[in-house]
């Protein structure tokens, strides 16, 4: 099974051929090509479990299955009906119309306090895996020479920045909110992101770290201060909730998008097994970055029995 | 059996088919996507469950709690990608090796003088 095309489609614009030349590990700061990739990641499924055993775990399954949609029908008669009346007669008093968004930023803001803040532990957890060079982007200096490309980032992302102010405004009467508004953020982000036009900031940038704990800090600064008034942690003072609640929504959708884009882009760059490479440097790779020195059992030995 | 039934048998048949594959797929990436696919399973009947008891109205707790799960689920998606690509990085291949003989004696050594 070969790669499907030569890689020329993707780098026809780029007659130094940076991407993976021994030679150029000064420079090539970004642009692996998929193609050096794809091999790596291949599966042809032969290190999957042998066919009988798939089988017998389907047939395994298969009562489990019965078992698990019998109970949870039971479980969806017998549970208290009372909450969505509940959520109905507080409604007025959360300061949106939505339920759901009454719910999420409300009721229950704890919830989403909290997932803002696993959001942030992820994109951290992400940046410690690898603070190398990104797969991603555009070495700076080059410019983006692809029309079609161009033309629809023209029309995409002011397009998508418009619709997620639109659907952060929303969420407060309708089915939006700042988390779909941030996941078109993100969107657009990545978009600029894979272009090249926007080239991500390193993790150690001080406005990522920022925005990106805005959304927590936001939070927690105004469940904090809504104390004195009202007694309790995120419990809003009346009359404050709708204008607190879309303050909030606001500093979500950037702080969201921004995790997201990081999320995206900060993936370990893979490096391409390259003999020419190994020779050189046997924990290089293209992107000029030296791996740690992991002790790796030779490969041809590990079949050994 | 009304169409939210069906809602609910989908999202146990969603769970249980990426089970199986977590179970018997080796590729990491099978396993990292399996693992989000069980996950979907799981809203699926979350959303489903609450709403038979009255289709015309939703109950928002449930959407409330998927609509977390889903912004939870993407991170750690994210998470793992980044580990399982962070696995071919350090050892070239996107399978987890067991590793059985790397402690074995080497039995070529010199004896130690007696």
């Amino acid at each position: 099974m070969t790669p499907s095309t030569s890689s020329s489609g993707d780098n026809g614009a780029d007659p130094s051929g940076a991407s993976s030349t021994p030679g150029s590990s000064g420079t090539a700061a970004t642009g692996v090509d998929a193609a050096d990739v794809r091999p790596l990641l291949e599966d042809d499924g032969s290190r999957d479990d042998p066919a009988l055993l798939k089988w017998l775990l389907g047939l395994l399954l298969l009562p489990m299955g019965l078992a698990l949609a019998l109970g949870l029908r039971g479980a969806a008669d017998s549970r208290d009906p009372r909450i969505p009346d509940l959520v109905a007669e507080f409604l007025p008093e959360t300061g949106v119309s939505n339920p759901v968004t009454g719910v999420l930023l409300n009721f229950r803001g704890y919830d989403t306090l909290l997932e803002v803040a696993v959001l942030v532990a992820a994109m951290v957890a992400v940046w410690s895996l690898d603070r190398g060079e990104r797969l991603f982007g555009l070495p700076r200096g080059r410019d983006l020479d692809e029309p079609v490309l161009t033309a629809i980032l023209r029309l995409a992302v002011p397009t998508a920045f418009l619709t997620a102010v639109y659907l952060t405004w929303l969420g407060s009467s309708e089915p939006a909110g700042a988390f779909q508004a941030g996941a078109l953020l993100a969107g657009a982000g990545v978009l600029l992101t894979v272009a090249g036009v926007l080239r991500p900031p390193t993790a150690a940038a001080l406005p990522v770290r920022v925005i990106a704990a805005g959304g927590v800090a936001g939070f927690v600064v105004v469940g904090i201060s809504v104390l004195p008034f009202t007694g309790a942690f995120l419990a809003y003072p009346e009359g404050w909730a709708y204008p607190l609640i879309l303050g909030l929504e606001a500093a979500l959708a950037v702080a969201v998008a921004v995790i997201l884009v990081e999320l995206f882009v900060d993936v370990p760059s893979i490096p391409v097994h390259d003999p020419a490479l190994d020779a050189v440097d046997p924990y290089g790779d293209p992107l000029g970055r030296a791996l740690a020195p992991d002790p790796v059992p030779p490969e041809d030995e590990g079949e050994a029995s | 059996m009304t169409s939210l039934d069906l809602y609910t048998w989908a999202g146990v048949a969603v769970f249980l088919l990426a089970l199986h594959a977590v179970v018997t797929r080796a590729h990491l990436i099978w396993k990292v996507l399996a693992i989000n696919l069980m996950g979907t399973g799981v809203f699926l009947v979350l959303l489903a469950a609450p709403a038979r008891r009255d289709p015309l109205m939703a109950d928002p707790l449930p959407q409330g709690m998927v609509l977390t799960g889903i912004v939870v689920a993407v991170a750690a998606t994210a998470l793992a990608l980044g580990m399982a690509l962070r696995v071919v990085a350090r050892t070239g291949s996107p399978f987890l090796t067991v590793e059985t003989e790397t402690a074995d004696p080497d039995p070529d050594a010199p004896e130690a003088p007696s």
